[in-house]
């Protein structure tokens, strides 16, 4: 059996499915048709309903993802077959030719200029923008240049111009451009499959017959949100092709199963009314579906925003003036400046495509759902593969990392005897010794960012600064720091202890900074990022000057906090490979199958007397799975019982169960809420809702981490909550929630150790006197106040407990005594910041 | 000089901040901080017997005039 799963597809889904699956210790090859990652999703602009930036929440964890040892990205490839048996399978892959060396590419752009041939529609942003014959496919990973063979002359024709050697070539100093590249056929051996191949507008005869393809303002959803977003062709200011910003803009929501479509409306709306509030804003529908409170809620914020909802189901467009376009409806008229048509959704080229090659069964639509009652959604007709996220029906972003979890649970389920057995060990680090008090040598890496920090700003100039600050010995620009090539390089020499990086935010590279800065041997805690991107270049874009010698001040100030910085070592905390599940309800009797189907230790809670009686539970999924539960010798179930106190911290929790019978005492490495009932036995028991600082919403719901891409996360690391701990939901959907809770959970317990960041609080036991004014504030409740004997006195200090500590500085920011500070973060760091601004010694 | 703090059994402990020449003299200190309520922990280091205390406070009272701003 392998210990290796192949996903099709690296959208959200696909690329959550692989860092689940990586997290549990499987390896893992993602196959993408087009040459980058991230799907639709690194289309859009913001993400309903908690209008968060697409680009921000993916683009760190698509550069994570491709910087691990254990994820092989095969771009702009397609499947071509796949034979063999779940644990076993052999996937044939044809890697379409780029014409460019990727493991030599370094993504200088030297070769974009010198291409005679331009002006070739973007295909990313849906024909707006241009680029050369090579080019970027978008700004997302792998960022490799390729070339169009449909419009490079040299292949075509075989000559550039009047040049033999095509210039392109003469520039590119790594020799990365092969004229000769040909597809290639290359075969995985894999222990299972995941399809994730997402979804496609529908473009029907529907959309021409309402202006798209014949008027110019008329524009699909996705091709606005391109118009929308600060990668777009039109940098985040909607235009249309003449220049003109529309100020009137309508919506149609086309007659759709799913809510995704209505919802991509309000998003969009919503997102022009932030940019311009005077916008006259309608949006069109033929009807609602909102199906979850949260899309309610956010169509009610829609509402309260100047936007205009109007239900029609007939609407007729015509050209109106200058480019506008005339709607008439229900007898009425408006005049828009651009119309955008929210098409029904339909699978992807390459989801049909795939069915076919696989011979698997679709619905009418040709997704991979299927409308029976005995299939499971992310089963498919062959055991060992699986399907997630859009390919299976139309559904939200959120809704698809839940799926992708799920089906990395079933892969994990199925593959749990391999797991590990194909990990490649982290590469070695040979990590140069720096010790307190040894002179800074500072390395300086400044990021170009495309044109995003070069563009903006006096980069020549900035560079002679940094040069000239104290213990920089070597400025390096390079063209995207995030893909780690400079820094690695440079590292290497060993000739520098200190690094600072100027390029984009910590708070979305942070962790891939410190990945590339161990790779080059240099303690990560020794790095520090000054920020050009976002507190510079993109907010005094329009002040060259200006922003350059703000980017002068920022480096130093980093290179001031750079020189004091300290070698730290990581914190190891040991886990126990076990889970409490709470609640035997089908999302907790899901969740606990799968984690025991992976061979993990896990006690399902319920206050019952029989998990088979209650009526949530007589569906004929739960009734097997309950069967299977009561086979699989790793699962515990404890009825009538209920939960009373817990302690600890992620990996290492320990949970009163409490029956009539007794208490009984368990060591487990994860929680999982898994019903919104009240779960707390008596109080002199203990309350674990308030052990784990869980909170409600005003309908009983818990409230978890925000973001979307967090759907089944605490705040409190190592707890989950799936099914109605949630919200309201059918039986299917709870089932998924469980089990990809239970991916969840794997990601934890099936680890011997976790790695923790030491940059956590740290108690100055000599200037501590115990006033006790941080332990209260301490939102971790990783302080404890303890006395002690010294001399005769007792005297009062406090403890930090490293492992719950998360290093958020309220300790140090309310001790009067400066008796506490958090590592990497210590005052004197901000005292060297202020003064490098002020000039203050 | 001794560390003031000690990590013993996933535990901060504090030093007594006395030296005892001879171990009876340090377990009968150590007795004594038992017997007011306290955890301790006796180590030995370079032919001296240190003593280390520690006992949770579970009522915290914040000093009059509350958290400074």
């Amino acid at each position: 059996m392998k210990g290796s799963v192949l996903i099709v597809g690296a959208g959200p889904a696909g690329m959550r499915a692989a860092a689940e699956l990586i997290n549990q210790g499987f390896k893992v090859i993602l196959v993408e048709e087009k040459p980058t990652i991230g799907g639709k999703m690194a289309q859009i602009d913001k993400m309903f309903p908690s209008n968060e930036c697409s680009t921000c929440t993916i683009l760190p964890r698509m550069l994570e993802l491709t910087s691990n040892p254990n994820m092989t990205v095969v771009a702009f490839a397609e499947v071509k077959g796949i034979d063999g048996e779940a644990g076993d399978f052999k996937v044939k892959v044809l890697k379409k030719p780029r014409y460019v060396d990727p493991m030599k590419c370094t993504a200088c752009t030297d070769c974009f200029p010198v291409c005679p041939v331009g002006g070739i529609p973007m295909e990313f942003n849906f024909g707006r923008g241009a680029h050369k014959a090579i080019y970027f496919y978008s700004p997302f990973p792998p960022r490799k240049a390729l070339i169009d063979p449909e419009k490079c002359t040299y292949i075509l024709e075989g000559k550039c111009g009047d040049k033999e050697v095509p210039p392109c070539v003469e520039v590119c100093e790594p020799e990365a451009i092969v004229f000769g590249q040909k597809p290639a056929e290359v075969e995985f051996n894999v222990g299972a499959v995941i399809l994730a191949t997402g979804m496609d507008e529908m473009k029907t005869e529907a959309l021409e017959a309402l202006g798209y393809g014949k008027l110019p303002n008329v524009l699909t959803a996705l091709e606005y949100e391109r118009l929308l977003s600060g990668l777009g062709p039109t940098g985040g200011v909607v235009k249309r092709d003449d220049k003109k910003e529309p100020r009137s803009i309508a919506w149609y929501v086309l007659s759709n199963p799913s809510p995704t479509g209505f919802m991509t409306a309000v998003a969009e709306a919503m997102g022009t009314i932030e940019r311009n509030p005077d916008a006259s804003v309608s949006v069109f529908y033929e009807d609602i579906n909102l199906a979850r409170d949260d899309y309610a809620n956010f169509y009610h914020r829609a509402k309260e925003s100047n936007i205009n909802f109007i239900k029609t189901d007939c609407i007729s467009v015509a050209e109106g003036e200058d480019g506008n376009v005339d709607l008439t409806y229900d007898k009425e008229s408006f005049h828009a400046e651009m119309f955008v048509l929210v098409p029904p959704y339909a699978p992807t080229e390459g989801t049909l495509k795939l069915s076919k090659t696989l011979g698997l069964e679709v619905d009418e639509w040709g997704f991979y759902s299927k409308k029976t009652d005995d299939t499971h959604p992310i089963h498919t007709a062959k055991e060992g593969i699986f399907v997630c996220g859009s390919a299976q029906e139309p559904k939200g972003i959120d809704d698809s990392i839940i799926q992708a979890c799920s089906a990395a649970s079933h892969a994990a389920a199925l593959l749990a005897p391999s797991r590990r057995t194909e990990l490649v060990p982290p590469p070695e680090k040979d990590i140069l010794p720096v010790k307190p008090g040894d002179e800074p040598a500072t390395l300086a890496v400044i990021c170009r960012c495309g044109v995003n920090i070069a563009g903006l700003l006096d980069l020549d100039e900035l560079v002679d600064y940094t040069k000239s600050l104290p213990h920089v010995k070597h400025v390096e620009v390079t063209p995207f720091g995030c893909d780690g090539v400079a820094i690695r390089e440079h590292l290497k020499t060993k000739d520098y202890n200190r690094l600072i990086i100027g390029g984009c935010s910590p708070k979305t590279h942070e962790d891939l900074f410190s990945l590339h800065t161990e790779m080059g041997g240099l303690n990560r805690y020794l790095m520090e990022i000054v920020n050009l991107r976002n507190h510079c270049t993109w907010v005094h874009s329009t002040d060259k000057p200006k922003a350059t010698e703000k980017a002068k001040t920022l480096m130093r100030m980093g290179e001031s906090r750079a020189a004091l910085l300290e070698s730290l070592d990581d914190i190891h905390v040991t886990v126990t490979p076990a889970c409490l599940v709470i609640g035997g309800n089908p999302s907790g009797i899901a969740c606990a199958l799968k984690l025991g189907q992976a061979g993990l230790d896990v006690y399902l809670v319920d206050k019952e007397t029989d998990l088979g009686k209650t009526k949530e539970n007589q569906n004929r999924f739960v009734e097997k799975m309950i069967v299977e539960l009561n086979s699989n010798d790793k699962v515990k179930v404890r009825t009538e019982a209920k939960v009373g106190r817990v302690e600890g911290f992620v990996g290492n929790f320990r949970a009163e169960i409490v029956k009539n019978s007794g208490n009984e005492s368990i060591d487990i490495g994860s929680v999982v809420v898994a019903t919104s009932g009240d779960m707390r036995a008596e109080s002199d028991n203990g309350d674990f809702e308030k052990d784990l600082l869980l909170q409600r919403d005003d309908k009983n719901f818990f409230i978890g981490m925000l973001g979307i891409l967090n759907p089944l996360d605490f705040n409190t690391d190592g707890v989950f909550k799936c099914g109605s701990a949630r919200k309201a939901m059918g039986i299917l959907d709870a089932i998924i929630d469980g089990e990809g809770t239970a991916s969840r959970v794997a990601g934890i317990i099936s680890k011997q150790e976790l790695v923790k960041s030491p940059a956590i609080s740290v108690v100055v036991d000599e200037k501590c006197d115990g006033c006790a004014y941080c332990i209260e504030p301490c939102p971790a409740q990783a302080l404890t106040l303890i006395e002690y004997m010294q001399k005769d006195s007792v005297k009062k200090t406090v403890e930090a407990n490293e492992a719950i500590c998360r290093g958020c500085g309220v300790c140090m920011a309310t001790c009067p005594k400066e008796g506490i500070f958090v590592r990497h973060f210590k005052p004197e760091y901000f005292e060297v910041l202020i003064n490098s601004v002020t000039g203050s010694e | 000089m001794p560390n003031i703090a000690e990590k013993m059994d996933g535990k901060k402990f504090m030093w007594d901040q006395q030296n005892y020449p001879t171990e009876k003299e340090a377990l009968d200190k150590l007795a004594e901080y038992e017997k007011n309520g306290f955890e301790t922990r006796l180590v030995k280091k370079e032919n001296q017997f240190l003593v280390y205390t520690r006992r949770v406070v579970t009522e915290i009272v914040i000093e009059e005039g509350g958290q400074p701003l």
